[in-house]
């Protein structure tokens, strides 16, 4: 990173201190929009995004702040994400479930739609040829349909088993 | 995750914190050191936004927050915008909505921070406007529509200042346009209907009024340079003031209130309009006229009219000028044909035609430069006009041509054709007679060809220069070789090969004469030593190739017996040198130098062949004795009429060699001749001139080329379509015919020919078509 580049602070939900540099930044429209007209270098502040979060999307605007932005494919061609996006970006989700929600909805509130695209597919990637059972089981969700509602359902969506 | 947001609570924040703020903001008049939002206080109103937003169902709020939002510019404008507004007048009234609309962009911009994420996926999902778009919109239905006509009607009050020289604020009209153009929302259609079709209407009728004045006040060309200047201020105005697509309409519109209303009018005004203008030459006003006209459709052909009309006075002045010269009196004549064409040449302003005084000569005579070069000079005029201020434009050009076809090809009863003026001019040129340099000579033939171009009758141009090319290439009166060349060069490039092959074939033999001419004297040096040495003079001969050369008059003479050995040895020459030529000889052509001995004086007689022949025949007459007329044309074998005039030559001119009894201007039958004794002269050569017994061209061998030509045409288009109407027959013939514009009933005649002869026969079936025979 070279020593002139400018640099702004991100304040995280617990009032946390990471610097990014302004390059970078612009990849959040939350972030550019806060800094377009900011004449006294304001600190940003992210009242929705906690430190941990912050960091680690801090480090996808700088890995991606020169690089051109991979166009994620879809339909997901593969379950396996190292087949569909770069290694790099693989290996960046390749988190913990918790992790990768968080960094879901900071991408949202930041608004930094390749970084949410990105998370989204992993998340689609994950549940990609897993029948509903197995799905509930891997996010832990309650079944909350009765069985006359989950008969319904997929009969009114049974074009989308056919293949 | 956070507790759930409830909406009331939400929103109070949210107006609380932020859209109470910026209203006191904007109402405070931007005064306020708080302006704007910190990074602190702006993500706390767009962090509750985003919560409330991405709250699930039940309390997702934003449906509500987006109807809200739009409601917040409806309740600030109905309450601050509009009053203000409404209570402005005048001026004052685009000043308000400047600064209202300035508000407003600062509004928009922030309302759409605080709610920016309704826009990534509630406007999206619901294909709503988006927040920005609700912004404008509300500006436009809550203020706009309400105020729009008293805006228009102060804006055009401003732009009639503005016109009449006023001090306008152009910046506060431009930001009102950009309020036209914005609330349009990328649809120029709120400014096109409400502002821009206003505009049209009092522009039009603000130049109706202004024309009317500068009608009454000014003069065309006056008139003319205010449109251009208003046409200018108006471009000006858009540029300033308006958006960009308004110069066209704006444009049109005050085009046609200026000068298309009032084309005709200008043009014809009495004393200064198009016909004063050339008249005066006033270039500066007519390219201004050009430049207005040609922005009108068809706005240009009444001028071009004019322009032709112009050229056609000045030159069928030219052309009948010579009709009114009386040849017998040259001097006045000329006198008159120069102040004539001088009254043309004050009026067609300082370098119109100038005519040279033609030094005594009379007009009617077919080689008149005075006339010729007035109308190169009025070519020259024209041309200059066309394109200096005429912008070059073909209909300009086109209007030069029809003018100088029309009086070019109009003949004066009584006089030697245009046509024939034309090219006596080039020779005069090329027998060296105006005294030019090579460069001007140049100069002047090229500008000859432009008139040439005009003339119909180029088949009779052709024939007339080919007979004065003779006579300049036999008569050594050629002024240069290069000149001749690039004159021929010239017309070839006109009219293409065809036209040029004769006159290039008749250069072409001189110059193998000339090679020749060096072949015979080596031969008469070694081969023919012996017949040449005993010849009594010397002896050239220049060899014609039939065809090229016109035809000269067959002269039948008994040629004197040392004119015939001479003969006899070239003949004796040519016939070893080639095979299967015929050698004619044409005895009204060539030169000899005759030796005289008058009294003690000796002299050297410079003459023509058939002057030659007559004196050798004195030579033999013992003194005392005379010779008839009917003496010399037994002696000669020649016919009395050409006797006639070799006797005429020599007995009557200015130098009498023979004494004629009884003496006169005339030779009678009865007249009988002898040398003169008592003839002296100081110089020692004398050249004893003789009328040419050649036509200075042919008129019927053009005729009898032209029947051949339509000849041709017609068998040539009927072989090809086979069967044809009368009318078609006729328009591919004048359209092969390049050379001459053939006479409807001549071309009538040689079909009727064509059909005697069996090339065409009538279709029976329909008797207006003719059908080709095989």
């Amino acid at each position: 990173m070279a020593a002139a580049e400018e640099m702004i602070v991100l304040v995280s939900q617990e009032s946390e201190r990471i610097e990014v540099s302004k390059k970078a930044g612009a990849l959040s429209a939350l972030i550019q929009t806060m800094t377009e007209d900011n004449e006294d270098d304001e600190e940003v502040p992210l009242l929705d995004v906690k430190a941990p979060t912050l960091r680690k999307i801090v480090e996808y605007m700088e890995h991606y702040k020169d690089a051109k932005l991979p166009e994620i494919e879809k339909p997901l061609r593969s379950s396996k994400m190292e087949q569909v996006v770069p290694e790099w970006d693989a290996k960046f989700v390749d988190a913990p479930q918790e992790t990768l929600f968080e960094l879901i909805l900071g991408a949202n509130y930041m608004d930094i739609k390749p970084l949410l695209d990105l998370t989204c597919a992993k998340v689609a990637s994950m549940i990609k040829g897993k029948t509903p059972e197995e799905i509930r089981k891997l996010f832990n969700i309650e079944n909350d349909f009765t069985p006359e509602e989950e008969a319904q359902v997929r009969d009114e969506n049974k074009w989308a088993e056919e293949t | 995750m956070a507790a759930i947001v409830d909406l009331e609570d939400g929103w109070s924040q949210m107006k609380r914190q932020g859209i109470d703020r910026l209203v006191a903001i904007l109402e405070g008049g931007l005064r306020d050191s708080g302006t704007r939002f910190t990074n602190v206080e702006f993500a706390r109103i767009y962090t509750v936004c985003y919560n409330m937003c991405t709250q699930r169902a039940p309390y997702n709020w934003s449906e509500q927050l987006y109807l809200r939002h739009n409601s917040t510019f409806n309740e600030y404008l109905t309450e601050y915008a509009l009053p203000a507004l409404t209570s402005a007048h005048g001026v004052h009234i685009l000043e308000e909505l400047s600064t209202r609309w300035g508000r407003h962009i600062i509004m928009n911009k922030w309302m759409h921070r605080f709610f920016m994420y309704l826009d990534r996926y509630h406007v999206q999902h619901h294909a709503l406007p988006s927040l920005r778009e609700a912004g404008v919109a509300a500006f436009r239905n809550c203020v706009f529509v309400h105020v729009q006509p008293s805006v228009t009607s102060a804006m055009l009050e401003a732009i009639d200042r503005d016109r009449d020289g006023d001090t306008v604020d152009s910046g506060l009209l431009k930001r009102c346009t950009e309020v036209y153009v914005s609330v349009g929302q990328g649809s120029l259609s709120v400014y096109g209907d409400t502002l821009e079709s206003p505009l049209l209407e009092t522009s039009r009728a603000y130049y109706k009024r202004k024309s009317q004045d500068w009608l009454a006040a000014l003069s065309a060309p006056d008139y003319l340079a205010k449109a251009e200047q208003a046409l200018v201020s108006e471009a000006q105005r858009v540029e300033r003031f308006l958006h960009e697509t308004t110069e066209s309409v704006l444009l049109a519109a005050v085009e046609q209130e200026l000068l298309a209303a009032h084309a005709t009018a200008l043009l014809e005004r009495e004393g200064s309009g198009l016909a004063e203008m050339l008249r005066n030459d006033r270039g500066v006003d007519l390219a201004r006229l050009f430049r207005l006209f040609s922005r009108m459709e068809s706005g240009l052909a009444p001028v071009a009219r004019g322009f032709r009309a112009h050229l056609e006075s000045l030159g069928g002045a030219l052309v009948s000028a010579r009709q009114t010269d009386v040849p017998k009196y040259p001097g006045a004549s000329a006198a008159a044909a120069a102040s004539a064409a001088a009254a043309e040449a004050a009026s067609a302003g300082a370098a119109a035609a100038r005519p040279k005084p033609s030094g005594g000569k009379s007009s009617s005579s077919s080689s008149d430069p005075a006339f010729v070069s007035a109308l190169l000079e009025l070519h020259d005029r024209a041309k200059h006009m066309v394109s200096s201020y005429f912008g070059g434009s073909p209909l300009f050009q086109k209007a030069l041509r029809d003018a100088f076809e029309s009086f070019v090809n109009r003949e004066v009863p009584g006089k030697p054709s245009n046509t024939e003026m034309v090219a006596s001019f080039c020779d005069r040129l090329l027998r060296g007679s105006e005294r030019l340099s090579d460069t001007e000579v140049e100069e002047v033939l090229e500008r000859l060809v432009g008139l040439f171009a005009f003339i119909v009758d180029k088949d009779r141009f052709a024939e007339i220069y080919r007979n004065q090319l003779a006579k300049r290439l036999l008569n050594g009166r050629s002024a240069s070789a290069d000149a001749e060349r690039s004159m021929i060069a010239k017309l070839k490039l006109r009219c293409g090969a065809q036209y040029t092959s004769k006159l290039e074939g008749m250069l072409s033999d001189l110059n193998i004469g000339h090679d020749q001419t060096k072949d015979y004297k080596q031969w008469c040096a070694t081969s023919g030593k012996a017949q040449a040495d005993a010849l009594p003079c010397e002896f050239g001969v220049q060899v014609l190739t039939t065809g090229w050369w016109p035809t000269f008059r067959d002269v039948k003479l008994a040629v004197p017996a040392p004119l015939r050995a001479c003969q006899d040895v070239f003949v004796s020459y040519y016939k070893a040198r080639t095979t299967n030529r015929r050698l004619a000889w044409c005895f009204s052509l060539g030169t000899a130098t005759v030796g005289a001995k008058f009294g003690a004086k000796k002299y050297d007689l410079n003459v023509a062949t058939l002057q030659a022949a007559c004196l050798l025949l004195f030579n033999d007459v013992p003194e005392g004795t005379t010779l008839s007329v009917k003496d010399v044309c037994d002696s000669l074998n020649a016919v009395e009429e050409v006797s006639k005039r070799v006797l005429h030559s020599l007995a009557c001119g200015k130098h009498k060699v023979l004494a004629k009894s009884p003496p006169g201007r005339a030779i009678s039958v009865s007249d009988t001749f002898a040398a003169n004794a008592s003839f002296s002269s100081a110089l020692h050569r004398v050249r004893l001139p003789m009328a040419s017994l050649e036509e200075s061209h042919n008129p019927k061998k053009v005729q009898d080329d032209r029947r051949n030509a339509i000849d041709a045409a017609i068998v040539r288009t009927m072989k090809s379509a086979k069967r044809l109407s009368h009318s078609d027959l006729f328009a591919s013939v004048v359209r092969i015919l390049a050379t001459f514009r053939p006479d409807p009933k001549l071309v009538k005649r040689r079909i009727e020919y064509c059909i005697e002869n069996d090339y065409l026969e009538r279709d029976e079936a329909d008797p207006k078509c003719y059908l080709y025979v095989a």
